[in-house]
This record gives C-alpha cells, sequence and structure tokens, in this order.
C-alpha cells in the first residue's frame, strides 16, 4: 500500500474518534490525550483489518503508534 | 427473540441449554450453598472442548464466533452465573494467549489451557486499583533472568481453582502481563467466601510475596499490557457480561411469569393484577432489548465494524443494567418466595448486582460511552441543520 494512502485511511480512521481538529502527521497522539483508553486497541485492529497487517506481540510498542508517520513507518516496514 | 438468530445458532443455543439443564441446573443451588461449583462438572465442560469453544479448531478450540460463545454464556447464566464466570475468565485468557501470546506460550501453555488441564484466571484488581488500571501497584522485579512479583489481587473470578493467572502489573513503572502458575512459591490464595454474588464462582484474593516466575512468562511486550492486552481481554469479558445478563433477564421474566400465571390472590390470577403486568412487560422488553444490543454487538465484531467497542460497551452497560433493575422486580413479583436465599430469583438479585461492577463498572461504561454519542449526535445535528437551511 502506497504511503500517502496509508496515511489518508489513518487519517479517516482517527477522524473518527477525534472530531473536528485536524492531526498533523506527526502529532502525538496518545501524548496529547486526545484519545481514550479504547482507542490503542481499535488502533491495532485497524491496522490489521484495514492496512492489512498482522501484528505480533513483539509489535506492540507504542512508538509504532505513535502519530500518523509513525504508523505509516510501521506498516511500510511489515510490508503492509 | 430467537427470530434473530439463524437457523444453525438456534440449534446451537437449544444444544447448550439441554447440556447446561442437565449438568447444571441440578446442582445450581448446591454450589451457592458450599460457595463453589464443582470440579466434576469443569472436568466434563472441559472433555466437551466447551471451555474452549471460542478458540478456532487449530488451536484447540471448538471454532465458535462470538455469537456462539455469547450464547453459550446466556445460556450458562440462566441457571449458574458463577459458572459462567469460569467460562469468562477462562476465555480472557486464553484469548489474550491466542492474539498476544508468544509463539512458546501459543505452542506449550495454550493448548494445556485448551483442553482444560489447567484452569485460568485473570488478575486486575488491587485493594486501591478497580476501574482505574492505571493505579495498578503489583510490582514486577527483574532478577536474572526471573522476573520477582509482589503485590495483592482481589476478588478475582475463580481465582481459588486457577491454576494459572494472568496478572497485571508493572515492571520499571511500565505496564506488563504475565503467566503465574498459582503453585509457584510465594503465592497465596485465600477465598473470598462473603460475596453479595458470584458465591460459587471461587472468587480468591491472590496475594504474591516476591514470587519468582521465568521471563519467558511475560505477555506481550513490555509496556503494552494495559493499552492493547487489558482492553483486548476486556472485551471478551463485556461480551461474556452482556450476554450474562440476558440469561439472567431471561430467568427473571421466565420466573416471575411462571409465578404469576399460577399464584391467585382473591380468585384472580397475579398476572391479571395491572401492577404486576406493568412490570412483566418492561421485564419483556428489557430482556428483548438486551438480547438484541448482545446480539448486534457480536455481529458486528464477527464483521470487522468500526463501532464494534462502543456497541460491546452499551450491550455490557444496557444489559447489566437492566438485568440488575428487574432482578429487583423478579423478587418483588414473587414475594416472600424471592427472598428465598436458595431460590432461583435471589440468586439472580445477588448476581445481577455484580455485573454493574465487574469488567468495568458502568460508570466507566458511562464515561466511555458519552464522548462517542456526543461526537456522533453533534454531527448529526450539525447535518440535520444544513439540511434544514438548504430545505
Amino acid at each position: 500500500m502506497e504511503r500517502d494512502v496509508i496515511k489518508q485511511k489513518t487519517r479517516e480512521f482517527i477522524g473518527r474518534f477525534v472530531k473536528n481538529r485536524e492531526i498533523g502527521d506527526d502529532v502525538g497522539l496518545f501524548e496529547t490525550r486526545l484519545v481514550d483508553s479504547m482507542f490503542a486497541m481499535q488502533l491495532a485492529m485497524f491496522v490489521e483489518n484495514d492496512l492489512g497487517v498482522e501484528l505480533a506481540d513483539d509489535d506492540l510498542d507504542l512508538a509504532n503508534f505513535r502519530s500518523i508517520n509513525a504508523i505509516a513507518d510501521f506498516v511500510q516496514r511489515k510490508g503492509g | 427473540m430467537f427470530q434473530s438468530l439463524t437457523a444453525e445458532e438456534r440449534a446451537f443455543h437449544e444444544e447448550m441449554r439441554g447440556v447446561v439443564m442437565s449438568r447444571v441446573a441440578p446442582l445450581a443451588t448446591g454450589w451457592e450453598i458450599d460457595h463453589g461449583f464443582s470440579r466434576d462438572t469443569t472436568a466434563w465442560f472441559a472433555e466437551q472442548g466447551y471451555l474452549a469453544g471460542s478458540l478456532p479448531k487449530e488451536a484447540g478450540g471448538l471454532g465458535w464466533d462470538r455469537v456462539r460463545y455469547g450464547l453459550s454464556c446466556e445460556a450458562l447464566a440462566r441457571v449458574s452465573v458463577s459458572f459462567s464466570g469460569l467460562f469468562n475468565v477462562h476465555t480472557m485468557v486464553l484469548q489474550t494467549l491466542l492474539k498476544w501470546g508468544s509463539a512458546a506460550q501459543r505452542q506449550h501453555i495454550l493448548p494445556i489451557l485448551a483442553r482444560g488441564e489447567k484452569l485460568g484466571a485473570i488478575a486486575f484488581t488491587e485493594p486501591e486499583a478497580g476501574s482505574d488500571l492505571s493505579a495498578l501497584t503489583t510490582t514486577f522485579v527483574e532478577d536474572g533472568d526471573q522476573l520477582r512479583i509482589t503485590g495483592v489481587k482481589k476478588w478475582v473470578t475463580c481465582g481459588a481453582i486457577a491454576d494459572v493467572v494472568l496478572v497485571f502489573g508493572r515492571l520499571d513503572e511500565k505496564p506488563v502481563a504475565a503467566l503465574v502458575d498459582t503453585d509457584t512459591p510465594g503465592v497465596r490464595v485465600i477465598p473470598e467466601t462473603a460475596m453479595l454474588g458470584f458465591r460459587a464462582a471461587h472468587v480468591a484474593a491472590i496475594h504474591f510475596d516476591d514470587c519468582a516466575i521465568p521471563r519467558e512468562n511475560l505477555v506481550g511486550r513490555v509496556g503494552s499490557a494495559l493499552m492493547f492486552l487489558a482492553p483486548y481481554a476486556l472485551e471478551y469479558g463485556r461480551i461474556c457480561v452482556a450476554w450474562t445478563a440476558v440469561g439472567i433477564l431471561r430467568g427473571c421474566l421466565e420466573e416471575s411469569c411462571a409465578h404469576a400465571e399460577q399464584r391467585e390472590i382473591r380468585g384472580d390470577k397475579l398476572l391479571n393484577r395491572g401492577m404486576i403486568r406493568t412490570i412483566v412487560a418492561d421485564m419483556g422488553v428489557e430482556h428483548q432489548a438486551a438480547w438484541l444490543l448482545a446480539l448486534h454487538a457480536c455481529r458486528q465484531r464477527e464483521r470487522g465494524d468500526m463501532e464494534a467497542s462502543n456497541a460491546i460497551l452499551a450491550a455490557k452497560y444496557a444489559a447489566s443494567r437492566a438485568a440488575a433493575r428487574q432482578a429487583n422486580f423478579a423478587v418483588q413479583v414473587m414475594g416472600a418466595l424471592g427472598c428465598d436465599e436458595h431460590g432461583p430469583v435471589a440468586r439472580l438479585f445477588r448476581d445481577a448486582k455484580i455485573l454493574e461492577i465487574i469488567e468495568g463498572s458502568n460508570q466507566v461504561m458511562q464515561f466511555l460511552l458519552a464522548k462517542s454519542f456526543a461526537a456522533s449526535a453533534c454531527e448529526d445535528h450539525s447535518r440535520f441543520l444544513a439540511d434544514e437551511s438548504n430545505a
């Protein structure tokens, strides 16, 4: 999947949880507290179901999901 | 109600009801009195594969989807909420290992749990940390190739009979979860026998007194336990709780109506009294609503819908709240019979209350749901105003 597509899909996904606010590609999703305690798990499901990356236990590093760019980097590393 | 199920799902539910009525119903009241469901019955369910029903067949399970898993919880809870608690916690451990366990854990530990050779439980709650898991203080300390655990877990469902417990705590301040065998030196299990509900669920406090476990017992990456593992496990827990509440509601409706149908006051059936009809109408509607919310949530999750997470929260919240409310009315309809501690509705009344607290209290459910409901509603309102101005 092309990086731009990954980032756009991710922006759309995040937009379901963070309304009326544009999130920059390097904004820390968890540091800014824009998302709740359920978000990380839902993000993991999104990465698997919509971005086509099967997650293993070693992948559960918040740094991989920290921002839109981090997610795109991670997905591309995993070959998604 | 059952029209909303496929023919196969209806047949499955009938099968589970039959199993529960023959294997659990004759024993459930005795279990409450003795403060524990029996190991023999547990072993039988394990032999049939029911303890691991939700695991894929290739992982040693029966390949139930979440609808079938929920229907099995409903059938169990109608008769023994305490016994359904075993399925809840064992499944949470199984599913967490299946999804986030290491290759070695999936290869060596998961099959043993799947066969029911060992029973699993999950330990979140501490004396000072319930709804707020970020307040966990159980500590893991690295000691060579081992981890040493110190802390106390409270109200662990099936903690008194579990062979393996998935324990949540902190390692260097980072959230972690690890499998701990309950026969590990330094583990003390203290049954909690004075519970309002879940009296036969072998609830226990578990003390970890500097006990050592292999480092490879950690599940998932260090730091991932609260963000990924706990919500994943709790989602299965909430599905079970929602359907357990549906089972309680069915019990309330069946027992109340059977009583009101045969009981007479001044030559007239109790069911003909307006006040009783009001109660029964509300009870029936709340049962249907809970059933449909739970079913809808499971179907959404099976489809991979993003809205499934909220649907599961809503189902847990609505069903447990309805169960507690209607169990209260079931006791009222049955009068003094409803107050018999060894009777069916008294047990439903006690157990229903617990469902409003476990797997995230209903206040936590409200907190999480309100945000998403408000966001969607505000969007819809903006659209409404836009459509109105364009009209």
